[in-house]
């Protein structure tokens, strides 16, 4: 077999409509700029083209373009090699580089996969897997930015929500309600979960997710208060780890963890801090630390589950591919992008249909960018074509 | 595609010599050698231990496998890997779902016309260091137990097994030797230890394996007493997460271990504990290559070293071992092999050659392996093939 190797990439910047503006005051999730995203295409000597997504700050964009020159010339089958040469040519210690290393990483196994004509769960060893659980997900705090409702009556809150929720369920089929924390107040949060509860019974699986948004203190009063409603797991109640041990040891529903345990998840198993695992394949770096990541939670016993904020597309079919054929992740998806209008690829391969998402079919991640859509969408882009050592940008 | 056809034989080779280690006496292996032909004329080959229950374990699943696609290697080791282990085969099941899994990669290889560490990933190094796995004593095959038992009577003779390290280093240019202890005698062990050593000096790293054959306390005792030698590592020096535990907390000397961690729930006890500092990985007992594949990244996770264990394959796992170290990084220390010992191969070319200490890794799709038909006839204990 000829050598394949990566001839040229395309980074193109895109400002999809968002539905994430302020998921809470302290959030780091408040960053408007986190809604625009990088479009990674990596174009292979066989013709072939690989796809993938990260996040598009301006440092992030600086940066995939820079390790899109790194990786012109490289032979993609040595994705071991490549993952290293990514990570050692970078500054460590900083979450967008990590993420921009895990898109790039994403798009690289993408283009494997298309070149060897085979969808990317069969590289991980798996049959086409069949359908993927996904949450409906209810924001409940500045929904689109909706200062007013700091100001709102409590009951109105809760019963605006509850609307939502089921509008959402009749229209998705629904078997999972991930519910954003306002933010505002353990009391809201708490009448909103016990809303939600009463409204769909025992049988509809409820999860909440803070972004950090609580101190210890008030993460402990909320998650005592909502003990009885038999959460799933509370995501993220504070934000750090000394916080979420001292948390583990005053409450009962399962915690689970994202940003804390990035770059730390031997810490946090070590310190028995929580029962699940929030993860993806573009802020932990990668295909290959997503599975390093994953034995370590088998090993340990812990369940996974896939976020996916603000994508638009590639990073949810890499997901898709990623959770069926890995047993550990057995909470199918976290939360994931529901606002399809800020797509970027072709059809409507990335629907939800009765609570559920299936895996594309086809070589790679299954999907392909829409070029109208993208050129609606783009801010900005860069063809690059020369490696790291011969020039700059074209 | 899928598999139509599994053709299973036990083959038995001789040793050149007696192998000898706390736990058995050999003068030949038996292994099983694994061919799951496909309806795309691929054949995927894989090696699983040789005894009659790995043999019919390995059958069993092979078995399940007529029909099934053989890229679905989750469905393996989900579904149909699950199921051997329903009666407590414990340790065998392993073993036999190592031997089906790893054919099933090669399939996967052929079929994406690679091989197989490219599909893992791509090779780190080319040529692969092999660690000398030694035995206990340098007997010839006629040896008998009663022989043995006189060998051992004489403390001097610990100084032919020294001699016969320097003829190895020699010969193949080892870089590593894993001395296998009999476990007689702990001042046998001093002597051999001490007098390697100092016959190979520093540039050849030496392990001590025992084999979890001495007590706790016996264990501590000879441990404290070679702590001085410089040793890579203390290979199972006493039985048992727990005392492996006790003995890292008095000795500088690392702790490694392929007997108390095989499974991923063992690694995080052991971990837990701050049992061990190096893992025994090993495709063959612990399941396959991708169970393989999470126990290195749980060690990578918690900053364990690794080693790959091997113990007598013959030319079908040893190849899959060469890819394994040439592909997982963190596999630095080479492969144990007993390759020394063997007296011909049942793959086309015969076995392996260690020059300098290395073996090149092969280049061909897949394993990069083929089987020699006649070598096989030749050494044919059993034979099974079923097909659709």
């Amino acid at each position: 077999m000829k050598r394949l190797s990566v001839e040229a990439a395309r980074v193109t910047l895109v400002d999809p409509p968002t539905e994430l503006l302020r998921a809470s005051p302290s959030s780091a999730w408040s960053d408007k700029a986190r809604g625009i995203r990088s479009i990674i295409e990596l174009y292979g000597s066989d013709g072939s083209l690989g796809i993938a997504e990260t996040c598009g700050s301006p440092p992030s964009y600086v940066e995939t373009k820079r390790l899109c020159r790194s990786l012109i010339g490289s032979n993609p089958l040595k994705i071991g090699e490549i993952h290293a040469m990514l990570r050692s040519s970078t500054p460590g210690g900083l979450d967008y580089v990590q993420a921009v290393i895990g898109g790039l990483e994403n798009a690289i196994w993408d283009l494997v996969g298309r070149h060897l004509q085979a969808p990317l769960y069969e590289l991980f060893g798996g049959r086409r897997p069949g359908l993927v659980l996904t949450p409906g997900v209810i924001w409940t705090g500045a929904l689109n930015g909706d200062e007013r409702l700091a100001t709102r009556p409590t009951s109105d809150v809760v019963e605006a929500t509850i609307a939502r929720a089921k509008d959402l369920v009749r229209e998705k089929g629904y078997e999972i309600l991930l519910v954003i924390a306002s933010g505002y107040g353990s009391e809201l949060d708490a009448a909103i979960l016990r809303g939600l509860r009463e409204a769909f019974g025992s049988g509809m699986r409820l999860r909440l997710e803070c972004f950090g948004a609580y101190d210890l203190a008030d993460a402990a009063r909320l998650l005592q208060e909502v003990e009885d409603l038999n959460l799933e797991y509370a995501a993220n109640p504070v934000s750090t780890h000394i916080e979420l041990e001292h948390l583990r040891r005053r409450i009962r529903t399962p915690l689970a963890i994202e940003r804390a345990v990035e770059h730390h998840l031997a810490f946090a198993v070590r310190t028995d801090s929580a029962e699940v695992i929030l993860g993806n394949s573009i802020e932990w770096g990668g295909i290959v630390p997503f599975r390093k990541n994953a034995a370590v939670c088998r090993a340990f016993a812990l369940d996974m589950a896939v976020s996916s904020w603000n994508a638009v597309g590639p990073s949810i079919a890499t997901a898709l591919h990623l959770i069926p054929t890995h047993a550990v992740v057995n909470k199918g998806f976290h939360g994931v992008t529901a606002n399809t209008a800020g797509f970027v690829v072709v059809g409507n391969s990335l629907l939800v249909h009765d609570g559920r998402m299936a895996v594309p079919d086809g070589p790679g991640i299954g999907i392909e960018i829409d070029r109208a859509l993208l050129q609606v969408r783009k801010r900005e882009e860069a063809f690059i074509s020369t490696p790291v050592t011969a020039g700059a940008d074209r | 595609m899928r598999v139509i056809k599994a053709h299973l034989t036990r083959v038995r080779l001789p040793f050149t010599s007696t192998f000898l280690s706390s736990q058995n006496m050999r003068n030949d292996i038996t292994r099983t050698v694994i061919r799951l032909h496909t309806d795309s004329g691929l054949i995927g080959l894989g090696e699983a231990a040789g005894s009659p229950e790995v043999f019919a374990l390995a059958a069993r699943l092979c078995e399940q496998m007529l029909g099934q696609n053989p890229l679905d290697r989750e469905r393996l080791r989900c579904s149909h890997g699950s199921r051997i282990f329903q009666n407590m085969n414990g340790r065998n099941g392993w073993i036999a779902l190592g031997g089906v899994e790893i054919a099933c990669w090669d399939i996967a290889a052929k079929h994406y016309g690679m091989p197989l560490h490219e599909l893992l990933g791509g090779a780190w190094q080319t040529e692969i260091p092999i660690v000398c796995e030694m035995s206990a004593v340098p007997l010839s095959p006629a040896a008998k137990p009663a022989d043995v038992d006189a060998f051992f009577a004489n403390l001097n003779n610990a100084d032919r097994v020294v001699e016969a390290v320097g003829q190895l280093v020699k010969r193949y240019g080892y870089r590593a030797i894993k001395l296998k202890s009999a476990a007689r005698n702990p001042e046998w062990d001093v002597r051999v230890m001490t007098g390697a050593r100092e016959l190979v000096g520093r540039h050849v790293n030496l392990r001590h394996d025992p084999n979890a054959a001495y007590s706790l306390a016996d264990a501590l005792v000879l441990c404290r007493r070679l702590d001085g030698l410089g040793l890579q590592w203390f290979e199972d020096p006493a039985t048992g997460i727990d005392s492996l535990r006790r003995i890292r907390h008095e000795v500088r000397t690392p702790i490694a271990t392929n007997m108390a961690v095989i499974q991923l729930d063992q690694l995080a006890h052991a971990i837990r504990l701050g049992a061990v500092d190096v893992v025994g990985a090993d495709a063959f007992h612990w399941g396959g290559i991708t169970t393989f594949a999470e126990h290195l990244a749980v060690c990578e996770a918690f900053g364990l070293g690794v080693f790959l264990h091997s113990f007598t394959e013959f030319g079908v796992g040893t190849a899959a071992n060469l890819h394994l170290a040439a592909a997982f990084r963190t596999v630095t220390t080479g492969v144990d092999s007993t390759l020394y010992l063997q007296d011909g191969d049942v793959i086309v070319g015969g076995p392996f050659e260690v020059k300098d200490g290395c073996i090149p890794i092969p280049n061909g799709p897949g394993l990069g392996v083929e089987i020699d038909e006649v070598a096989v006839q030749r050494a044919k204990v059993e034979d099974l093939v079923r097909e659709i």
